[in-house]
């Protein structure tokens, strides 16, 4: 798997970790993460269905426990701190937004 | 009585699943609702309805999967949590019929190109791989055994029929990356509906048709006296048959493959010991119509004609040139055989005369000037076999006795030497 692929989250990749702060079973992260964007982001199953087993392969989250052909998932250590690394980077980037657009520093005025 | 089932003969390639999934919306607005995928497409007769359908392609089934795996099971429940209830699955096709009003698209249109190009490429190359590993026997053949395989048509036909797939093949993944390129420009644009049939590859497959049909219809003509082939040819069919219908699962599939095996050796041997246990006749009619038109008989040489005891004589043709066996033994013992080998190129008669000779050449020594070859080799005096090397042609003969020069003069004036 390329280590690139991780280096920053894609939106379905950051709400798929969102989702999975606590336990969650695979099949219902679609709807977590359709109520934690309020409905913004829809992850089709077949995105999702092939996002886990990357994201699990990379040590982002971790499977919990297994129940017939249902799996539960929760976010490992990795993908918490891609979690807060994605969050200060899109902190910072509003940050940069706001500053450029400030009317001293003679960007948009 | 009104029909409750029909099937389909349709066949649909990776990339065309949005094509796929419009033709199940519209059957089932005629009444007919699909059902699975068993030799064809199975639809159920019904009321008419307005059904949407998703053909999805899944890269974790395998080409011959004919059953969902637990994979695909598991993909399901995510898909019928999202709106979209598995209706069937075969190979790498799973068709989903959308069962809540706000479904969401199974993929993104990129996954959706990725997957259908990934498992188009991956069939036409396990085809290709399959198309190679034969092209390249005929060529181990060809260079190993020059003097059987040079002059059968029907390895020959064979071989151009298996040039012809490739060539199909080779095209096909031209079109395919081409297909892509274009795919992913119209994906950017916003285009959600565009796995359908490639330009270009409706022409392609027609002559491809044409072009197959006619050199099986060759190959099948040209077999048409060999037993073996023909039960062979109806066992392949009949074995594929039972594989798309009773669609055996992982687990079953390879008990039903060893089954299957087993069938087509007794099968075999049966008509090998059917063969044996036919009462050999010793000359033919084709045969003695075939000796008749050598030009070179044993009467020649014995000056009399007398009743074969055994014999054959046969003349393969292709373009690479001629081949004639005349195997003759009469009823006084008297014996001559030979196999004369006319070849068009130089390289080709060349490789022709070492692959008779080579295994034995340390042990033979030059034959009569009489034979007139621009070379000519027999075993030690008394053993009548003789190679000889013609401008065109490379003859190999064996007789019940070491021959005179003027046999061996009337020999070469019957061949034209």
């Amino acid at each position: 798997m390329a280590r690139e692929q991780f280096q920053t989250l894609t939106e379905p990749m950051y709400y798929v970790l969102l989702a999975l702060a606590r336990e969650c079973c695979g099949v219902d992260v679609m709807g977590k993460v359709k109520a934690i964007s309020a409905g913004r982001i829809t992850i089709g199953p077949g995105t999702l269905y092939a996002l886990l087993p990357k994201l699990e392969e990379n040590g982002m989250i971790r499977q919990t426990r297994q129940e017939g052909r249902q799996k539960w998932y929760v976010i490992a250590e990795k993908g918490r701190q891609m979690l807060t690394q994605e969050q200060e980077r899109l902190r910072q980037m509003l940050e940069d937004a706001e500053c450029a657009e400030t009317p001293e520093q003679g960007v948009s005025g | 009585m009104e029909r409750s089932t029909k099937r389909v003969f349709k066949n649909y390639r990776y990339t065309q699943c949005d094509e796929f999934a419009e033709y199940l919306k519209e059957m089932a607005s005629k009444g007919w609702h699909f059902r699975e995928m068993r030799m064809g497409l199975v639809f159920e007769k019904g009321e008419p309805s307005d059904e949407t359908y998703d053909v999805q392609v899944f890269l974790k089934n395998q080409e011959s999967d004919k059953v969902p795996r637990i994979e695909t099971e598991e993909y399901a429940e995510y898909c019928l949590a999202a709106g979209w209830e598995m209706a069937d699955s075969n190979r790498r096709f799973v068709v989903f019929r959308r069962v809540s009003e706000d479904a969401v698209p199974i993929v993104t249109p990129e996954e959706k190109l990725e997957a259908a190009c990934a498992a188009e490429r991956g069939r036409v190359l396990q085809g290709l791989t399959g198309t190679l590993i034969v092209i390249a026997a005929y060529i181990f053949s060809l260079l190993r055994i020059p003097e059987e395989t040079l002059f059968d048509p029907v390895r020959l036909i064979a071989v151009l029929a298996f040039l012809a797939v490739l060539a199909r093949q080779g095209t096909q993944l031209l079109l395919l990356a081409r297909w892509r390129k274009k795919k992913r420009e119209e994906i950017s644009e916003g285009v959600t509906d565009f796995c359908r049939e490639m330009r270009g590859d409706r022409i392609g497959h027609y002559v491809w048709m044409a072009v197959g049909a006619a050199l099986v219809a060759l190959l099948l003509w040209s077999m048409r006296g060999n037993a073996y082939f023909w039960v062979l040819f109806a066992l392949i069919l009949a074995g594929s048959a039972v594989f798309e219908w009773l669609r055996p699962g992982k687990e079953t599939r390879g008990g039903l493959a060893i089954a299957y095996g087993l069938i087509v050796f007794l099968a075999i041997f049966f008509v090998v010991f059917l063969n044996v246990q036919k009462p050999a006749e010793a000359v033919t009619e084709e045969s003695r119509r075939q000796m008749e038109q050598m030009p070179l008989k044993l009467s020649d040489l014995t000056g009399e004609e007398t009743e074969p005891l055994f014999g054959d004589a046969s003349a393969a043709k292709t373009v690479f040139g001629e081949k004639l066996v005349y195997r003759v033994r009469d009823q006084k013992e008297r014996e001559l055989f030979y196999y004369l080998y006319r070849v068009k190129s130089d390289a080709l008669l060349r490789s022709v005369w070492e692959s008779l000779t080579k295994e034995s050449r340390d042990r033979m020594v030059q034959a009569e000037d009489a034979w007139g070859g621009a070379e000519a080799l027999t075993f030690a005096p008394g053993v009548a076999t003789y190679y000889v090397l013609y401008e065109d042609a490379v003859l190999q003969m064996g007789v019940d006795h070491p021959l005179s020069e003027d046999e061996i003069r009337l020999v070469r004036e019957k061949l034209g030497y």
